[in-house]
C-alpha cells in the first residue's frame, strides 16, 4: 500500500470525480494526500482474513413497498433548481461528437 | 430571557397564555438581530413577518392537547432541506438551491406546532469537525470568539448556546453533533443509526449520517426525540422499532447499572485537562450508585482511519449527484476540505485499492462492532470524552488535515457501530473552555442514555452556565 503521491495520481483522481483542479490545488493535495495516507496506513498491516465485511448496519432486510404511484413532484418543481432546461428537459453537454 | 425555559416550561407557560409564542419568536429574532453579525450561526433566516404570522396562527390554535413543542420557534443545520427556505449544505454550490419537499424531520417538528425560523451553520456537506469549512462566515464561539464552535453542526450549537432558539436539529456523521455541543455547553443526541429518518438530511456518508436534537438539557433531548423519530417509508433503513416515551426514562435510578470506561478513550492525545474533566463526571455517577469498570476496544485506536475510509468513500459518491445540470453549481466550487475528501474516497475505491483500503475498512468495522458488544455484555453504557482538544483558536485546524480528523477519534468509531451517544457539559477549562462527555449506550437504547444525563444534570449545573456574550442579556 506505501505508494508514493504523484501529482499524476491526483490528476487521474480528479478526472474519476469530475473536478478541474488548478495547479496549485494539484500541488497542495499530493502533499496533503500523502500526511493523510500516511496515518491511513496504520491499518495494513492487521489481519482480517477471516472477517465478514460490514457495509450496513441496520436489521432491515428486504424492505419493499407496494408499487403503486404515490404523488410525486410535478416537472415544473423537478426542473426549477436546473440553470438549463428545454420543452421539459434538463439540458445535458453532448456525450457523441457530430461527424 | 424567555428562551432559557426548558422546552416543557415554555410550553407549560404557552398553554397557560403567560407568554405567546409571538413573544417567544420576536425574542428569538431580537437575540439573532443583536448577536448573529458577530457569531454567525445561521446561514439563511426566514422572513420575520412570515414567522411572526405563523407565531398568532399558533397563539390562536394552542390547545392544552398541544404538542410539547408547540408555538416554540427552531432552527435546523443547513444539511436539512426545506420547501420555503433555501439550503445550502454550507457550500456554494447550492448557493441559491430550494428544494422541492421538505425533509421529514423538519416535517414532524413543524406538525407538532413548532416555527422554524432559519438555517444554521456548517462545515459543507458535514466536512469537518470545526465549522470553518463552511463556504459562508465562519461562526464564532460564544464562549470565546477567538475559538472555533466545533463542528460540522457549528451553527447549531452556537444558536441553542446563546438562546437563539429553545433548540435545534443537527446531524451526526462522526461526531457532527456531539463535538460542536460539547464546545458550546449544550447537550446534543446522536441516535442510533435508524432512529431517525433520514429523509431530506443531505447525504454526507449513508452508512453514517443519523438525524438528532441538540438542546440546552437532556430533559428537552428526551421530548424531542419522541416527535423525531419513527419509521418513514421515504427512508428504508429507519426502523420500525417502537418510539418510546422517552421522558419516562428521566426519574428512574441508575443505581447498580455498570458504566464501562474505554481505556483507548483516555490514552495518547486527550488533552489533560479534558481528561480530569472527565473523570471528574464519573465520580458523580458513582455518588448516584453506578458502578465503574475498565474496559478495552483495543481496534478503537484504528477507529479514524477506519471512519474516514468509509466515510470518504461513501461521500464520493453521494457527492456524485452535484453534476450542475439538475440543481447547483459546478463541481469545482467544491471547497479544498471537500474536494480532499472526495479524491481520497475515490482513490480507497478505485480499482486496485478497493480490496486493501474500503473493503479492508468495512472488515475492521465488524471487529469494532464485536469489541463494542463484547463490552456491553458486561457494561449498562460506556463513557468517554468527546474530542481530545479544546475549541482551537480559528485558523489553526483548518490548516492541518491530520488534526482535523483526529477530532473525530472518540466520536466517530460510535457512528461505525450505529450505537446511540449522548453529550453532555461536564464543566470548563482553566480558560473558561467548555467541556465535555458522552455516554455510548446500546443501539435503541436512548432512553438508558437520558436516565444517565438527566441525574447528571440533576447534580451540576454546567448546562445551566451562559456564555459571557449574552450574560447582561435583558428580554
Amino acid at each position: 500500500m506505501k505508494k508514493v503521491v504523484t501529482k499524476d495520481l491526483i490528476d487521474n483522481l480528479s478526472k474519476l470525480a469530475k473536478i478541474n483542479l488548478t495547479k496549485e490545488q494539484e500541488e497542495k493535495y499530493v502533499g496533503e494526500f500523502s500526511a493523510v495516507m500516511g496515518y491511513m496506513e496504520e491499518i495494513k498491516n492487521i489481519n482480517v482474513d477471516d472477517v465478514q465485511e460490514t457495509s450496513r448496519i441496520t436489521k432491515e432486510e428486504n424492505v419493499l413497498r407496494k408499487d403503486v404511484v404515490k404523488q410525486s413532484l410535478d416537472q415544473k418543481e423537478a426542473l426549477k433548481n436546473s440553470k438549463n432546461t428545454s420543452n421539459g428537459y434538463f439540458l445535458v453537454p453532448a456525450i457523441f461528437k457530430e461527424d | 430571557m424567555l428562551i432559557d425555559h426548558s422546552i416543557k416550561e415554555l410550553s407549560n407557560l404557552l398553554k397557560k397564555k403567560e407568554i405567546s409564542s409571538v413573544d417567544l419568536v420576536k425574542e428569538s429574532y431580537s437575540r439573532i438581530e443583536e448577536f448573529d453579525l458577530k457569531l454567525h450561526s445561521f446561514i439563511t433566516i426566514k422572513d420575520k413577518t412570515i414567522a411572526l404570522k405563523e407565531a398568532e396562527e399558533k397563539d390562536k390554535n394552542i390547545k392544552n392537547n398541544s404538542s410539547i413543542v408547540y408555538g416554540l420557534p427552531f432552527a435546523v443545520k443547513d444539511a436539512y432541506v426545506t420547501k420555503d427556505l433555501r439550503t445550502t449544505a454550507g457550500s456554494k454550490i447550492l448557493n441559491d438551491y430550494y428544494s422541492p419537499y421538505n425533509a421529514t424531520v423538519v416535517e414532524k417538528i413543524a406538525k407538532a406546532g413548532a416555527i422554524l425560523i432559519g438555517k444554521n451553520n456548517m462545515d459543507n456537506w458535514g466536512h469537518g469537525a470545526s465549522n470553518e469549512n463552511t463556504n459562508y462566515q465562519i461562526p464564532h464561539n460564544p464562549w470565546d470568539m477567538e475559538r472555533i464552535t466545533g463542528g460540522s453542526s457549528g451553527g447549531s450549537a452556537v444558536a441553542v448556546s446563546t438562546r437563539m432558539v429553545p433548540f435545534a436539529i443537527g446531524e451526526d456523521t462522526g461526531g457532527s453533533i456531539r463535538n460542536p455541543s460539547s464546545m458550546c455547553d449544550i447537550s446534543g443526541l446522536k441516535v442510533t443509526y435508524g432512529r431517525v429518518s433520514r429523509y431530506g438530511a443531505i447525504a454526507y456518508a449513508s452508512s453514517l449520517d443519523t438525524v438528532g436534537p441538540m438542546a440546552k438539557s437532556v430533559e428537552d433531548l428526551s421530548y424531542l426525540l419522541e416527535i423525531m423519530a419513527g419509521y418513514d417509508d421515504h427512508d428504508s433503513t429507519s426502523s420500525t422499532q417502537k418510539v418510546e416515551n422517552y421522558h419516562k426514562y428521566l426519574e428512574k435510578s441508575i443505581k447498580g447499572k455498570v458504566i464501562g470506561l474505554p481505556k483507548e478513550f483516555f490514552g495518547a492525545g486527550l488533552d489533560p485537562e479534558i481528561k480530569k474533566t472527565v473523570l471528574t463526571a464519573i465520580k458523580i455517577f458513582e455518588k448516584l450508585g453506578a458502578k465503574i469498570q475498565e474496559v478495552s476496544l483495543p481496534h478503537f485506536v484504528y477507529g479514524v482511519s477506519i471512519y474516514y475510509l468509509i466515510a470518504l468513500s461513501e461521500t464520493s459518491s453521494n457527492l456524485g449527484r452535484y453534476d450542475s445540470f439538475r440543481y447547483g453549481d459546478k463541481r469545482e466550487l467544491f471547497s479544498n476540505e471537500s474536494i480532499r475528501r472526495i479524491l481520497l474516497g475515490t482513490y480507497a475505491l478505485s480499482a486496485g485499492y478497493a480490496d486493501k483500503l474500503y473493503k479492508k475498512a468495512q472488515k475492521l468495522r465488524t471487529i469494532l462492532i464485536q469489541e463494542y458488544e463484547t463490552a456491553l455484555k458486561t457494561c449498562d453504557v460506556l463513557l468517554g470524552p468527546v474530542t481530545p482538544s479544546l475549541p482551537s483558536k480559528i485558523g489553526e485546524m483548518i490548516s492541518d488535515p491530520v488534526k482535523n480528523l483526529l477530532e473525530d477519534l472518540y466520536t466517530g468509531t460510535v457512528n461505525l457501530i450505529g450505537a446511540p451517544a449522548l453529550a453532555i457539559p461536564a464543566g470548563f477549562s482553566e480558560e473558561n473552555l467548555p467541556i465535555g462527555f458522552q455516554v455510548v449506550g446500546k443501539k435503541f437504547g436512548e432512553g438508558e442514555l437520558f436516565q444517565f444525563g438527566y441525574l447528571y444534570q440533576q447534580e451540576t449545573d454546567w448546562h445551566k452556565k451562559l456564555p459571557p456574550i449574552i450574560q447582561n442579556v435583558k428580554d
